[in-house]
């Protein structure tokens, strides 16, 4: 019906020019007791400049470690993470501040909890810059006023609390943070999970605008899948710690090659065309034997109880873009309608000019 | 349970034959604050007919939450309710204290959006389920609880119900606890079943499976449903009628395929337009601004400042909630669709 770009409205990238790569992260923690939880179990991903990557999963599957491994928020356990041609895996103190802390940021969910209270706005979005010496105080305070005009609450806004705005109002503050350095990766973890449906429109609307000013690249971790599927080029879905489909938005969402996938984009459809799967996501310390999808697959055989599928690399039959999934029977679940008729609601009114 | 046999895949026309399972009539709610007493329903009316899934859709703030709380008069410390709320024959505004107890624990049960803290995180979940029986009916023996719990809980597809009956919350996910909640409102067979965000909390597809429950409770069971959500994918499929609510009022009320697919006010159809799903053009489509203050209401539409099609009128008088579909039940609150509804009327009447 649409291909990905009149659907998403996205600008192609150039999938060269790299931003972010992880190759083989794997990160475990260890819990209370001494066991060890995989929470991260070898995933490879890049994003290319002024790409949207979005990262689904069910909560557990790992999706949040990913976002904040990649920042380098935890020390990955083995791999490798490139930022802008740099190994920043293991690097520390002014040597991560200049190369990774410097060039990107991260957005969070709750946006009540992640601004200072005790801090007035123009502070907060302040302290990137104080923290890295840019500029003079006066270009500061301007930077800091451009940027409350940019998010559309204007520079006055700099003198108030957090607690005097709405709960779309500090996300849009918790994005103009993110913006300050001028990074070239945003990591927003489940940015509008906490807001209303027709705030959430406009926040995205921010987000599109300002990767098209600016040629940022988002990494979209969300469990929200309409979402995901308008604001990503591309779409990662992670399954317990690894990720088990990569490709383009529309190619996972109309030909999805893995079951789990399949499920996920079957929860767009009509009631009765859903494919939901049995049972819960298994705990990440206690993984099952071969594919960790096989016990909740509808089209599971012995050899997926035994064996773990690799992520093996291909081209959509149909867009010809680049995807890879790790499942033994690909594509065998299929949806019920491929083609989802995306339906236009009929206005109320006829849409004239208002008399006002 | 209820001997209703399972009524059909949808309920759609309000049957005034049978009184509703819970009527509310001008309902208003107003709790305490500093400065004054701050409304938050403004004359909500609605009827939920007994067999039916009702949903109450609306943001945050809307009073959607409210509505449904008091219907259980399940209210903050000091809320004054006006109007009359209505479950069978039984006002329940006016309720004693021992017949509101009563009414909670075996006719009208709920559950809340956030599982892990609405079970006691020290009790085990079958201490829980036969407490719950229990309440609701004082003859049944601990034995006899006992059996209808686990026969409860693998009604609601919970594996191995024998062992899990020893578990305690901590030891469960959301998506099984809230199973075990919707059990806790089972093993008392209430005739009416209210969810608060019931799958808000929850994952994708653990929220497929928690509705899909929700429906075969409903057709199967017979068991009255209202459903308090602000994500209107969730209701679709699920609720014979919608109900929408902004600013403390309805604004539109009608068979929920009806509501969806050709809404009839302003707002309802601006909610479904920023659902991303209906949204594929090269922008997101919005709603500007935001809902207003409640204590700080304008003086006639309350939408009228986002609103894409207001005239004059809007701001000046307060339109009331009119029939525009008779035989479905179709309600709106905009003065103009209901003239424009008016005028095709007349003038068919005047063709023929």
């Amino acid at each position: 019906m649409s291909t990905p770009d009149q659907f998403t409205g996205k600008d192609p990238v150039s999938p060269d020019d790299v931003v972010l790569e992880l190759s083989d992260v794997v990160q475990i923690f260890t819990v209370k007791g001494g066991s060890k939880v995989h929470a991260v179990n070898g995933v490879s991903l890049r994003i290319a400049r002024g790409e949207t990557l979005g990262l689904v999963g069910e909560s557990g599957s790992g999706k949040t470690t990913v976002g904040r491994t990649a920042l380098r928020l935890y020390n990955p356990t083995s791999g490798r993470i490139t930022f802008e041609g740099d190994d920043v895996s293991q690097i520390k103190g002014g040597r991560l501040r200049r190369i990774l802390r410097r060039r990107s940021a991260m957005v969070f969910q709750n946006p009540s909890t992640s601004l200072n209270g005790y801090m007035r706005l123009g502070d907060i979005l302040r302290e990137p810059l104080d923290i890295h010496k840019i500029g003079t105080p006066a270009e500061r305070r301007q930077k800091v006023d451009e940027i409350l005009d940019r998010i559309g609450l204007g520079s006055h806004y700099a003198q108030r609390y957090p607690h005097e705005l709405s709960g779309g109002q500090r996300q849009r503050v918790g994005i103009a943070r993110a913006l300050m350095l001028d990074p070239s990766l945003i990591v927003a973890d489940e940015p509008t999970a906490s807001l209303d449906v027709s705030v959430q429109a406009q926040i995205v609307n921010l987000l599109e605008d300002i990767q098209a000013e600016r040629g940022l690249s988002y990494l979209f971790i969300t469990h929200d899948l309409a979402l995901v599927r308008r604001i990503s080029h591309r779409i990662a879905v992670m399954y317990l710690g690894r990720i088990v489909e990569v490709g383009a938005s529309e190619d996972l969402f109309t030909r999805p090659q893995h079951p789990y996938t399949a499920s996920l984009a079957s929860m767009e459809l009509e009631p009765e065309d859903r494919i939901i799967p049995e049972g819960e996501l298994p705990s990440p310390s206690n993984p099952p034997s071969g594919c960790a999808f096989h016990q909740r697959c509808p089209i599971a055989r012995p050899q997926c109880a035994s064996d773990r599928p690799e992520l093996v690399e291909t081209t959509d039959m149909v867009s010809g873009q680049p995807r890879a999934f790790a499942c033994h029977f690909p594509g065998e679940l299929e949806l019920a309608v491929t083609d989802h008729v995306r339906t236009t609601v009929p206005a109320p009114l006829a849409i004239s000019a208002p008399t006002v | 349970m209820t001997a209703t046999p399972a009524p059909g895949r949808h309920l759609l026309d309000v049957d005034d034959s049978r009184p509703p399972a819970v009527h509310l009539e001008d309902v208003t709610v107003s709790l305490p604050r500093a400065g004054g007493d701050l409304q938050i329903l403004h004359g909500v009316s609605f009827k939920v007919p007994e067999g039916s899934v009702v949903a109450l859709a609306g943001e945050s703030g809307s009073g959607k939450s409210t509505a449904a709380l008091s219907l259980m008069r399940l209210l903050p410390w000091g809320a004054k309710v006006g109007g009359q709320i209505m479950a069978g024959d039984r006002d329940v505004a006016a309720l004693s204290r021992e017949d509101l107890r009563r009414f909670r624990a075996s006719e009208a049960r709920i559950i809340m959006q956030d599982p892990w803290s609405s079970l006691h995180p020290m009790h085990s979940v079958g201490a829980q389920l036969v407490e719950s029986a229990r309440v609701a009916d004082p003859k049944l023996t601990k034995g006899a609880a006992r059996e209808l719990a686990i026969e409860t809980m693998r009604r609601v597809r919970i594996p191995d119900p024998e062992s899990r009956m020893k578990s305690y919350p901590h030891e469960m996910s959301g998506g099984q606890l809230q199973r075990v909640l919707i059990a806790m409102a089972l093993v008392a067979k209430p005739k009416l079943l209210l969810c608060d965000e019931p799958t808000t909390a929850l994952d994708v597809s653990t929220q497929a499976q928690i509705l899909d429950l929700l429906r075969e409770l409903n057709r199967e069971m017979g068991l009255t449903i209202v459903i308090a959500t602000h994500d209107l994918e969730v209701i679709s499929g699920l609720a014979d009628r919608l109900v929408v609510m902004y600013a403390g009022r309805v604004v539109e009320e009608g068979p929920t395929d009806q509501v969806m697919s050709n809404p009839q006010h302003p707002y309802t159809w601006a909610l479904l337009q920023t659902a991303p799903r209906n949204n594929t053009g090269q922008r997101m489509r919005t709603i500007e601004g935001r809902p207003p203050a409640l204590d700080d209401l304008p003086e006639g539409c309350s939408f009228a400042a986002r609103c894409q099609f207001t005239i004059v009128d809007c701001r000046t008088g307060r339109p009331e909630l009119l029939l525009i579909d008779e035989p479905r039940r179709h309600r709106t609150a905009c003065f103009r669709v209901q003239a424009e509804h008016a005028a095709t009327t007349t003038h068919t009447q005047e063709e023929q």
